[in-house]
C-alpha cells in the first residue's frame, strides 16, 4: 500500500477580482513506503506548492491527498519539510531552532534535549550548539534544517529544492550526507520526497523521478532510475545516464516553444 | 510569483508597504546616524554625506550664533545667581519630574498592550486587517488634540475632580484629571508603537511563516516563538519614538484648558505650559526643558540604548 495518495489534485490561486492562476492541474500519482520520489519540472509548475499541500499547509482546490490511508487536513507530525530557504528562525540557536518541532509536540524537556543532541551529531554540527544563523555558512545552515527537520521523526520527509541554494560542492556533501542518513537510519523517515529543477541531482538521489510541465502543473513523466546504491560508487552506471536523458527530453517536449516569462 | 504584480496595485498592500519601509529606514538611521542620506530631485541623485553630523554641526553653529548675536545682548539668557534663585523658588520640579515619568511610564505600557491587541488583530486577522489597517492609517493623521474633549471630558466625570487653584487662578485637578492625563498621553504614544509592530509582522519572511505552520505552532507558542521575537525590534524602536511622541504630548496633557476651566496634574509638563502661559519665565521655561532633556538622556542610555543592542539578534536575513 502507498504511504501517500495523491488524486487529482488542482490548486488555483485567487488574487483579488482577478480570475486566478492554475498552478497544478490534476494531479495523480503514488508514493511507495521507503521510496526516494523525485519531482522535476521548470520553475514555476507548481512543485513546490504541491509539497505545501502535501505537507497540509495549504488546501488544493480540488481533488485529495491521502497520507497513509486517511486525508491531509492540515499539519502533521509524521510529515516534515526542509526548506529552500532554509527558514531558520535568526533569533534561536542551533540547538533552540532543532528543538521548536518537539516544542509545538509538547515533548518533555528532558527528551528534546537528547534528541537535540544526536540530531546535531548525525548531520555534524557539534560545537556550534549555541551558535545563531546568522554566524554559520549556507550548508550548516542548512543542516540545521535537516536536523529540525528529523528530530520530530517523520514518517515522510519532503524537501523542497534542499540544495539549490548553496554552492555546487557543499550541495554534492549534502546530498551524500543526506543518502547516508537515509540509509543508516533505523529510525524513520524511511521515505523522502523531493523537489529540485536540477535533474541530474533528482536522478542521483531518487529511485524514481516524476517531471512536471510548466503551468498548470501536471505529471508528464515518470522515469524509474535503476541504479545501484549506494549512488557515489555508481555514478558511471549507463541507466544514470539514460534516465537523465529521458527526462531531459520529456522536459523539452512540454515546455513551451516561446518562453512565457 | 507574477501575480504579485496585480497585488502592488492595491491600496492595501502600498499602505503595509509604506509601514514597513517606514519601520526599516527609522531603525537604520538609528543604528548609523552618520550614513549619507540620499536626495531625488528632478531625478538628479544628490549625496549628502554623514548627514546626522552635518545636521550636528549646523545645530551647534546656529546656537553658537544665537548665543553671541541675540541672547547676550538682548538679556534673554540668565545669569547664574538668577537661575539659582527661580530654582530654589520651585524646590518642586523634581517630584514632577518623578510623576510625569511614572505618568509615561504607565501610559507607554497601557499603549504597548493597546497596540500589540491591535496589532495582532490587525496582522493575524486577514479579513479584519483589510478594514482596520486604512483604519489606523487615517487615525494617526488625526491630530492627537482632535480626540482631547471626548476623552477628557468622560474620564474627569467618571473619575471627579475638585479645585486646586494656582496662583489664586481657578483651577482643577484629582484623580479624574489624572486619568484623563494619562489617556490623553497615550494618544501621543499608541501610534508610533501599534505602526512598528504592524510593519514588524509584516516584514516576517513567508519561509518563516510556513515554518511554523508546518510544525503547528499556535496561540500562545507561535506569539512566543515566532510572533514576539519578530516585533521585537519593532517594540524597541516604537519605544524610543513613542516616548519622544509622549513628552511632547505631556506639555498638552497635564495642562488643560477646557470652556474657560484650567485642569491641571503635577508634572513637567504642566510645569513648562505654567511657566511659559501663566509666569513667562524664560528661566523656568529652559530649567524644565533642561529637566526633561536629562530624563531621556538617562532614559535612552539605561533603557533604549541596550534593548537597541540586543536586537541584532531578531532581524531576518
Amino acid at each position: 500500500m502507498p504511504i501517500l495518495e495523491i488524486k487529482n489534485v488542482t490548486k488555483i490561486f485567487h488574487r483579488g477580482k482577478n480570475k486566478g492562476v492554475e498552478a497544478l492541474k490534476d494531479v495523480t500519482f503514488n508514493v511507495e513506503e521507503k521510496s526516494f520520489l523525485s519531482i522535476v519540472g521548470p520553475s514555476g509548475c507548481g512543485k513546490s506548492t504541491l509539497l505545501r499541500l502535501i505537507a497540509g499547509i495549504d488546501h488544493p482546490s480540488s481533488g485529495e491527498i491521502l497520507f497513509e490511508g486517511k486525508p491531509v487536513t492540515g499539519p502533521n507530525p509524521k510529515i516534515s519539510m526542509i526548506f529552500q530557504t532554509f527558514a531558520l528562525f535568526p533569533w534561536k540557536t542551533v540547538e533552540e531552532n532543532i528543538e521548536i518541532g518537539l516544542e509545538a509536540l509538547n515533548v518533555p524537556k528532558e527528551t528534546r534535549l537528547e534528541t537535540v543532541k544526536n540530531e546535531i551529531q548525525l548531520v555534524g554540527l557539534d560545537g556550534f550548539e549555541k551558535a545563531y544563523p546568522r554566524e554559520l555558512s549556507g550548508g550548516m545552515r542548512q543542516r540545521v534544517g535537516i536536523a529540525r527537520a528529523l528530530a520530530i521523526e517523520p514518517k515522510i520527509m519532503l524537501m523542497d529544492e534542499p540544495f539549490s541554494s548553496l554552492d555546487a560542492i557543499t550541495a554534492e556533501t549534502l546530498r551524500r550526507e543526506l543518502l547516508r542518513i537515509w540509509r543508516d537510519r533505523t529510525k524513520q523517515p524511511e521515505t523522502f520526497l523531493m523537489v529540485t529543477h536540477n535533474v541530474n541531482e533528482a536522478v542521483f538521489m531518487a529511485d524514481r523521478v516524476l517531471v512536471m510541465s510548466a503551468r498548470p502543473g501536471t505529471i508528464v513523466g515518470d522515469v524509474r532510475v535503476n541504479v545501484p546504491r549506494p549512488r557515489e560508487k555508481h555514478l558511471r552506471h549507463t541507466e544514470f545516464y539514460d534516465a537523465c536523458d529521458k527526462i531531459v527530453e520529456i522536459i523539452h517536449k512540454y515546455s513551451p516553444t516561446h518562453p512565457t516569462h | 510569483m507574477n501575480t504579485n504584480e496585480t497585488e502592488k496595485r492595491s491600496w492595501l498592500t502600498r499602505i503595509k508597504k509604506a509601514i514597513v519601509e517606514r519601520g526599516r529606514t527609522f531603525r537604520k538611521h538609528l543604528h548609523a546616524p552618520h550614513i549619507s542620506l540620499h536626495l531625488r530631485l528632478r531625478g538628479v541623485r544628490i549625496t549628502l554625506p554623514r548627514w546626522g553630523y552635518v545636521i550636528a554641526l549646523l545645530f551647534f553653529i546656529s546656537l553658537i550664533v544665537f548665543v553671541t548675536v541675540i541672547a547676550i545682548p538682548f538679556k534673554v539668557i540668565p545669569t547664574l545667581a538668577y537661575i539659582i534663585q527661580r530654582m530654589a523658588a520651585y524646590p518642586y520640579v523634581p517630584s514632577y519630574a518623578l510623576r510625569s515619568v511614572i505618568r509615561l511610564t504607565i501610559s507607554y505600557f497601557l499603549s504597548l498592550g493597546l497596540a500589540l491587541a491591535l496589532g495582532l488583530l490587525a496582522t493575524e486577522h486577514k479579513k479584519l486587517g483589510k478594514i482596520l489597517i486604512p483604519f489606523f492609517d487615517i487615525m494617526q493623521s488625526v491630530p492627537a488634540l482632535a480626540f482631547f474633549p471626548i476623552i477628557f471630558i468622560i474620564a474627569i466625570h467618571i473619575f471627579g475632580f475638585y479645585p486646586s487653584s494656582i496662583n489664586s487662578t481657578t483651577a482643577y485637578t484629582g484623580p479624574g484629571v489624572e486619568i484623563a492625563s494619562t489617556l490623553l498621553l497615550m494618544t501621543g504614544m499608541l501610534w508610533y508603537q501599534l505602526f512598528n509592530i504592524i510593519g514588524s509582522i509584516l516584514a516576517i519572511p513567508h519561509d518563516i511563516h510556513e515554518v511554523s505552520r508546518l510544525f503547528n505552532l499556535r496561540g500562545w507558542k507561535r506569539f512566543r516563538h515566532v510572533i514576539f521575537p519578530a516585533i521585537f525590534p519593532g517594540i524597541v524602536t516604537g519605544g524610543i519614538q513613542s516616548w519622544g511622541g509622549g513628552w511632547n504630548a505631556s506639555i498638552v496633557s497635564e495642562y488643560v484648558t477646557y470652556s474657560n476651566n484650567i485642569y491641571w496634574v503635577q508634572g513637567l509638563g504642566f510645569f513648562l505650559s505654567y511657566a511659559a502661559w501663566m509666569l513667562g519665565d524664560t528661566t523656568l521655561v529652559i530649567l524644565d526643558i533642561i529637566t526633561m532633556s536629562a530624563i531621556i538622556l538617562f532614559l535612552n542610555r539605561v533603557v533604549w540604548h541596550r534593548l537597541f543592542e540586543t536586537m541584532e539578534k531578531y532581524s531576518f536575513g
